[in-house]
């Protein structure tokens, strides 16, 4: 027997993320500009609508009316489907992805996140790395040399950051002893000698550098934003791209944004935890505990998500507007000369760590 | 490739101290704001010196310009016909006429109604959307009839209304 209101609340649910993820993925973009305009003492965007918060739908709008161009020497089939593999892989990452624990809602116990996979590390990277094909693929059908390169830089790129990213991970999977997102993020709610959260950023502290620069290099952005470097070679892999195919690839990159800082907050800070907070309210060890209705500890929870990951939006921006781009061979030199003895080294660690019951 | 030789110190060679320390900068630039964008039509230059009464008999904006950045005095911006009490100052002798490089200016003469003069012009045109404001027909100008304001803001929603007339450049003189 199909459970219907089960099929509806998960639809409804899947549909609420996928709205809530497109809107922060064109707020994003609006976000980026009057950011980084703000960090070089400039105004960007403020003339559609109030403060510009318009602006998304300017552009949305201006993607739409562009003229679709596809060059006369493109292999056509190929180039059409690019910009498509590069956004639905971004957007299926975040079906695995905490954000919130529990609702209780009319005595029924709603999980706040689509997919309660117990593989969900494994899914994330799976599906994460057929995001790149579109790039590769995008770059080679374009029939340009500058986007080849492109697409050949980000395919070297992605090898070389996607084993310190996987080595780092080893080191929580150690600690948690799951694959289970959910299951990760519950853990942490745990106590370090009844008073500290173990978050994984405090007990991986190393693992939790080494993925955030991997991250960054996994989703394409400064200081490793090699394969669209626009000094060097035009616009990378979408030199050749107009219109809302551009749009798509333009989409693509911020929601795997958006997915990299989700993932980076349920991997090292407690996902949707917030500290001392229990299904029942506050639990503060030796103090008591403060009773708080399920609904708004619920509510708390996401909101302690979204916040996090906005932390994490804003983080990346930032940093674009600190950092200068890797030369090529600084690039992957930090990847296999850096990244990976300290990753191996941090399982030798954490490995220590917990034949001595520390962690 | 050339090898880089230099040595680095410890904090250097960790790179991520030196991360933060640029992120402390550009977060400092987030949050301590310097007004250096100039938001251009509700926050105009502000115009100094004899053309500010130009501006008020020429824009009615005029009252909102703001006193933070300055043109310079011998900006060359729209012409002006300078006017001595109610009689105008040209003869339409069709000096600037004839110096204009770019043909901006067009002159029709008609009979003065000053006796002190034979001629005053009845049609005084200037195209601006021609004018490269080179101030050729001021200097050629042998009465000092024709002169340049500062005023810089010339926008229309149509090309004619750039070409401006007679009574648009009157400039009164005291």
């Amino acid at each position: 027997m199909v459970d219907y209101t089960t099929v509806l609340l998960n639809t409804v649910m899947i549909l609420v993320v996928f709205v809530a993820l497109l809107t922060t993925v064109a707020y994003l973009t609006f976000a980026e500009r009057r950011v980084s305009a703000y960090m070089q003492d400039r105004l960007g965007p403020n003339r559609v609508g109030p403060w510009g918060l318009l602006q998304p739908l300017a552009d949305g709008l201006k993607f739409i009316m562009k003229e679709d161009i596809t060059p006369l020497e493109a292999n056509k089939f190929l180039y059409t489907i690019a910009p498509m593999i590069a956004i639905i892989p971004a957007m299926l990452t975040f079906a695995v992805i905490p954000f919130g624990h529990d609702l209780f809602l009319r005595g029924r116990v709603i999980d706040l996140r689509i997919a309660d996979f117990n593989v969900g590390i494994l899914y994330v990277f799976a599906i994460a790395s057929m995001g790149i094909f579109g790039i590769i693929v995008g770059g080679w059908a374009s029939n340009n040399k500058f986007s080849l390169l492109g697409g050949l830089r980000s395919a070297s790129q992605f090898i070389s950051y996607e084993i310190s990213m996987g080595l780092a991970i080893i080191g929580i999977l150690m600690v948690f002893g799951t694959l289970n997102l959910s299951n990760i993020a519950l853990y942490q709610g745990g106590l370090w000698f009844n008073a500290v959260p173990k978050w994984g950023v405090l007990v991986q502290p190393l693992g939790f550098i080494i993925f955030l620069v991997s991250v960054f290099a996994e989703t394409n952005r400064v200081p490793f934003d090699l394969p669209e470097a626009e000094s060097e070679l035009v616009g990378g892999y979408h030199t050749e791209y107009s219109s809302m195919k551009f749009a798509f690839f333009f989409m693509g990159e911020y929601a795997a944004m958006i997915t990299a800082s989700a993932l980076i907050v349920t991997l090292y800070f407690g996902g949707w935890q917030v500290p001392y907070l229990h299904n029942i309210g506050f639990v503060i060890p030796k103090l008591g505990i403060f009773h708080l209705q399920q609904w708004l500890v619920a509510v708390m929870e996401v909101l302690s998500f979204v916040v996090k990951t906005g932390f994490f939006l804003f983080f990346f921006l930032w940093v674009r507007w600190t950092l200068p781009r890797f030369r090529f061979d600084q690039l992957t030199a930090l990847g296999w000369k850096v990244l990976i003895p300290l990753g191996i080294l941090n399982i030798v660690i954490t490995g220590v760590l917990i034949m001595y019951k520390v962690i | 490739m050339a090898e880089n030789k230099k040595r680095y110190n410890f904090k250097e060679a960790v790179y991520l101290i030196e991360i933060l320390r640029g992120l402390g900068v550009t977060i400092k630039h987030f949050f301590v704001r310097k007004k250096f964008a100039l938001q251009y039509p509700e926050d105009k230059l502000n115009i100094v010196g004899n053309t500010q009464e130009v501006m008020k008999v020429m824009d009615k904006d005029a009252q909102q310009l703001t006193d933070r950045v300055e043109v310079t005095m011998n900006f060359r911006g729209k012409h002006a016909l300078l006017v001595d009490g109610d009689l105008g100052r040209c003869v339409a002798c069709k000096m600037c006429e004839t110096v204009c490089p770019f043909f901006a200016i067009y002159i029709e003469p008609e009979e003065s109604p000053d006796p002190r003069k034979e001629r005053s012009p009845k049609i005084f045109e200037v195209d601006l959307t021609r004018c490269a404001y080179c101030g050729y027909c001021v200097e050629a100008c042998p009465e000092n009839a024709i002169t340049m304001t500062s005023f810089y803001s010339l926008v229309a929603r149509q090309r004619p209304e750039l070409a401006i007339q007679k009574k648009e450049l009157r400039k009164v003189v005291q």
